[in-house]
């Protein structure tokens, strides 16, 4: 038994060497920082090392969730989370359908062209744009507010309850044109002579993509839908860095932005608190993991596409 | 699908407004570029709208006498290129066992990268691997720690298990060669396609990644495009009260700011004809096989 097991090794002995490399690279790169998870159960000194530190239980947790901050950034993740799938998750499928409708290629083309674009730019210059467009003295949206509506200019970026619709727009400006490629590209595996039997059969335009295109992006919608669930927690903190300032915390102050200011860079000049932000990232990734199991678990009793 | 004898009324505002949508999507460009091309008191007075008012190139003369962009550029280009190296390698060795079903182990290896996606140990226990490991404030930093997703070796592994048939790898073997020559003279010359996509899908994670330098890089020196951008256009504006200073340009006004907008567009639009092609290929074969 045990020879056969080495025979086999040693047979397939050139592809375990490829693999070498990439399995320690998940191995240093994602599974150490699984088990230095232990320090959110510790009070971490860098003198001490993870393996030293002192066990102090659930503390770091405790002073979280009985902190001024939690409640408050757990209702930003989630209600920045939910204004995405109530938005931001739709209107790209809104859009590929109308993409789909049109019978002019080059014009399909153009515009498939234009709005996909923007996905290719690094998160600083969508930051940039937003800046632009929303300067106070100078921007165009305060050009017209001031001209047109002869309002005063509002400083959008220091103001807590523009953030959201900010945040979500500039996402939707940046991502749609991608999201719609891939339910475009999921349309293309609908089998035509549907169409064509539903035309013979009287169907119009409407009942055409209600009945037949809809059901046919419902699987990529779902899948997408359960790996959403999976960030219910955690939010594309870039974009928020970039355009958050201590006047709009109130909305804009996320978990994964506050692990990253308490965590990584410290309060003020002092040592970050790593014990802390790795107890708040535990909790994020936890509650990730456990939705995600649970809706796909949902989803593979109600419907027939699951992830596993 | 176009049937005949339905009405037209549809597509016409179809067409329209997604004329519109286009037109909205378009306007934040025309808008910056007219700013960076309009002299600064036309900007200052707010007349600039959707055309440049009063033409004037001062602001990329100012921006491109700036070395510190130059420096910026010529960094996010050496991340880039050794990380497309280092990556590509890593992404094509790994994905190549994982498609073969005598691989002892592959199925748990599968699970062990799959399982990534699922669960993490978070962004501090991470940034303490690469601190210990001393790769803080250096290359090694930007290129290595994210070089790696689950979601591209699934798709490379798909890619290399449906495009490439089993009997041109058996009937090597029966000629003797082993797997790394297999890999090297069968397998990757038949897969240009997936690795033209991944080489684009890994340039432009790094060319703008803007996270990893944010957390490993403290040296100006170092710093990539996306951090300089950073500084130039959200700092200089009074929204970010940290950060350092600018370098080569004394006042920024928001032509400054427009002027170092195009100046870092430009290269991605000159290359986006290739690369759109390249990515709708890959996101068609992670969609459709993955």
């Amino acid at each position: 038994m045990k020879s056969r097991w080495m025979k086999n090794f040693w047979n397939n002995r050139y592809l375990f060497l490829m693999f070498l490399p990439g399995l320690l690279y998940f191995i240093i790169f994602h599974y150490i920082p699984m088990f230095g998870v232990i320090i959110a159960f510790k009070d971490y000194s860098p003198w001490l090392g993870v393996l030293r530190s002192p066990w102090v239980g659930l503390k770091n947790f405790y002073e979280f969730f009985s902190g001024p901050y939690a409640w408050r950034l757990i209702r930003n993740t989630l209600l920045l989370n939910i204004y995405w799938l109530i938005f931001g998750f739709p209107i790209p499928i809104a859009f590929a359908l109308l993409l789909n409708e049109v019978n002019n290629e080059l014009y399909k083309k153009v515009v498939q062209t234009v709005t996909y674009f923007p996905f290719f730019l690094s998160m600083p210059i969508v930051a940039g744009l937003v800046v632009q467009l929303l300067s106070p003295s100078t921007g165009i949206v305060n050009i017209l507010l001031t001209r047109v509506f002869k309002r005063e200019p509002i400083y959008f970026l220091t103001r807590p309850e523009y953030f959201r619709t900010i945040y979500i727009l500039a996402n939707i400006w940046r991502s749609m044109g991608y999201s719609a490629i891939i339910y475009l590209a999921s349309l293309t595996s609908i089998d035509p002579t549907l169409y064509e039997a539903a035309v013979i059969d009287g169907a119009n335009r409407w009942q055409r993509t209600r009945f037949i295109t809809i059901p046919g992006l419902i699987p990529t919608i779902t899948i997408l839908l359960i790996l959403s669930t999976g960030h219910i927690l955690s939010v594309g903190i870039d974009l928020i860095l970039l355009l958050y300032n201590p006047m709009t915390y109130e909305t804009a102050d996320v978990i994964g932005t506050f692990v990253y200011r308490r965590g990584i860079v410290g309060l003020g000049g002092t040592a970050p608190d790593l014990s802390l932000g790795t107890a708040v990232g535990l909790f994020q990734s936890t509650v990730g993991l456990v939705t995600v199991i649970i809706v796909n678990n949902i989803a593979r009793r109600i419907s027939e596409t699951s992830l596993w | 699908m176009r049937v005949k004898g339905e009405s037209k009324l549809f597509d016409y505002f179809n067409v329209i407004f997604l004329g519109i949508v286009t037109f909205i999507v378009l306007y934040p460009f025309l808008y910056t570029i007219s700013v960076s091309l309009s002299s600064p008191e036309a900007v200052y007075k707010g007349d600039v709208t959707l055309f440049p008012v009063k033409f004037n190139l001062m602001a990329y003369e100012k921006v491109l006498s700036s070395n510190r962009i130059w420096r910026a550029y010529l960094n996010s280009v050496i991340y880039t290129t050794v990380g497309i190296l280092i990556r590509l390698s890593l992404l094509l060795l790994t994905s190549y066992p994982l498609s073969l079903s005598r691989f002892p182990g592959r199925k748990i290896f599968t699970f062990i990268i799959t399982f990534t996606m699922l669960f993490s140990g978070g962004l501090v226990p991470y940034f303490l691997v690469v601190k210990t490991l001393g790769l803080l404030n250096t290359i090694w930093a930007i290129v290595v720690p994210g070089a790696l997703s689950a979601w591209n070796i699934l798709v490379t592994r798909t890619f290399f298990q449906t495009s490439i048939h089993p009997s041109l790898i058996e009937s090597a073997q029966i000629d003797g060669a082993n797997d790394l020559q297999i890999l090297f003279r069968i397998v990757l010359p038949l897969s240009t396609p997936i690795i033209a996509v991944m080489t684009l899908f890994i340039a432009v994670g790094i060319w703008n990644d803007y996270f990893t330098p944010l957390i490993f890089l403290t040296d100006d020196t170092k710093f990539p495009l996306t951090i300089i951008l950073r500084d130039i256009v959200i700092m200089a504006s009074g929204i970010e009260f940290t950060g350092t200073a600018i370098g080569a340009i004394s006042i920024p006004t928001q032509s400054i700011q427009a002027a170092t907008l195009v100046v870092s567009i430009i290269p991605i639009l000159a290359l986006y004809p290739f690369v759109q092609r390249y990515f709708v290929k890959g996101i068609m074969i992670g969609a459709i096989k993955g």
